[in-house]
């Protein structure tokens, strides 16, 4: 009795923690509405994503094929962004595919290569590398040539490119 | 027909007429023609004519005085001014004649002149700004909680990891349910709360060791009862299409809590 009294407790402590989470940031249902709208693609993948790790944890060399598909869904935004010349879009944007690329794939790369230090790993894990860097010196010049100059447009430039090392670094030797 | 006023006729004449019916008759046609002439109307003029008339009078030699001996020299005579503007009707300026005459110019002038207004707007025209929006807090969240994943090394971790991305597509659900006009945000969201919790969450806590579970796994099952409970309640203040949607949630969590406490039985068996 006591054990069943004390999770009711548990709960309806939880409940008030849960329920008291206020509206982010002071945004507006309906601006959570429509930046949800806005983003909705870019989120489902990242869930998808997560949950694909999840699912083959152990397996690095398909985690960091999990994130190809990522880094496509942001590069194609941040495309449209900067098509529009939105400043704000390309800087967030930017922001999200650096972090994904530096703090996702690449130590992804870097647990894939040792883990794939022998056999056919290895050869998915550079094909996966190459590719990976194919699209980014593709983003970058794409950048360099067809987008504003915008300092917006120059940081991402910049991020791009120790992404690019940092993917390099992850699996040489 | 010199007489001035045919009713008052000198005497000899009156004389004449009592005596000469021929002539009496001839005066009968004449009053009648004279009266017919006084009612006919005068008909319209611009006054063009009598410009014509006045102009040719104007332009006539002078009158030949040379002739008479109390006049001076033709030389030195000057014939009066006519002041033409005083005398003549107004022309009335028609533009019918000069509109038909002039038409082309026209079209041509008011083409350029749109033309003109136009290019003087859209030259210095810059690409419309975009209304900037704030950036996703979710966008945001759910990018961390992805690294974070991936950073994750123990089972523990990543349930938690998993914990928290359920939380947060639950509060997305729970703060945009009526603002979604169609539902279509709803669903998608129930879907990815369904394969994080059953498909990310329930099977990494399958992965938890034994004599963890309690410790890590019970937090988890009172959080997913939480989050069934918060749903049920914002479903009943929610419109149907979004109500559906959490009321599915809460099964799922409710599903996944189930799931959660029978791993913990497991354990402890």
């Amino acid at each position: 009795m006591i054990r069943s009294a004390s999770i009711l407790l548990i709960v309806a402590a939880l409940c008030a923690v849960v329920g008291a989470q206020g509206p982010k940031t002071g945004l507006t249902a309906a601006q959570q509405q429509q930046l949800f709208q806005r983003n909705r693609a870019m989120i489902q993948t990242l869930v998808d994503s997560t949950v694909d790790m999840s699912t083959m944890s152990g397996d690095y060399v398909y985690r960091a094929k999990t994130y190809r598909k990522v880094i496509m869904e942001f590069q194609r935004e941040l495309g449209s962004a900067a098509e529009t010349s939105d400043a704000g879009r390309i800087a967030e944007l930017g922001s999200h595919l650096d972090t994904l690329m530096r703090q996702g794939l690449a130590p992804s790369m870097r647990a894939a290569r040792q883990q794939a230090a022998s056999g056919t790993g290895k050869k998915d894990l550079m094909d996966l590398r190459d590719r990976t860097v194919e699209l980014v010196d593709w983003l970058q010049d794409k950048a360099r040539n067809q987008w504003a100059d915008t300092p917006e447009v120059r940081d991402v430039i910049q991020k791009l490119e120790l992404s690019k090392k940092e993917l390099n670094e992850s699996v040489s030797p | 027909m010199a007489v001035e006023e045919p009713a008052n006729l000198p005497v000899e004449l009156g004389e004449h007429l009592d005596g000469c019916e021929a002539c009496r008759a001839w005066m009968r046609s004449y009053g009648q023609m004279n009266e017919a002439l006084n009612r006919l109307a005068v008909p319209a003029s611009g006054g063009y004519g009598k410009i014509a008339v006045l102009e040719r009078v104007r332009g006539v030699p002078t009158i030949n005085v040379s002739q008479s001996t109390n006049h001076k020299p033709i030389d030195s005579v000057k014939p009066m001014p006519i002041d033409l503007e005083d005398d003549l009707p107004k022309k009335k300026r028609q533009l019918a004649p000069f509109a038909a005459k002039y038409w082309p110019v026209g079209v041509i002038a008011a083409t350029l002149l749109v033309g003109v207004i136009a290019w003087l707007n859209l030259r210095g025209q810059k690409p419309q700004q975009q209304t900037p929006q704030p950036s996703d807090p979710m966008l945001d969240n759910v990018v961390r909680l992805n690294v974070e994943f991936a950073k994750a090394q123990a089972p523990a971790d990543r349930v938690e990891v998993l914990t928290k991305l359920a939380d947060e597509l639950n509060q997305e659900m729970r703060e945009i349910a009526r603002a979604d006009g169609t539902g279509e945000n709803m669903q998608a969201l129930e879907q990815m709360y369904r394969k994080v919790v059953l498909q990310g969450l329930v099977a990494q806590a399958k992965q938890v060791a034994p004599a963890q579970r309690a410790a890590v796994l019970g937090p988890i099952a009172n959080r997913l009862a939480a989050a069934k409970k918060i749903a049920s309640e914002t479903a009943a203040a929610s419109p149907e299409h979004s109500a559906v949607r959490l009321r599915n949630v809460a099964d799922i969590a409710g599903d996944g809590a189930v799931e959660i406490h029978k791993l913990i039985k497991e354990a402890a068996i």
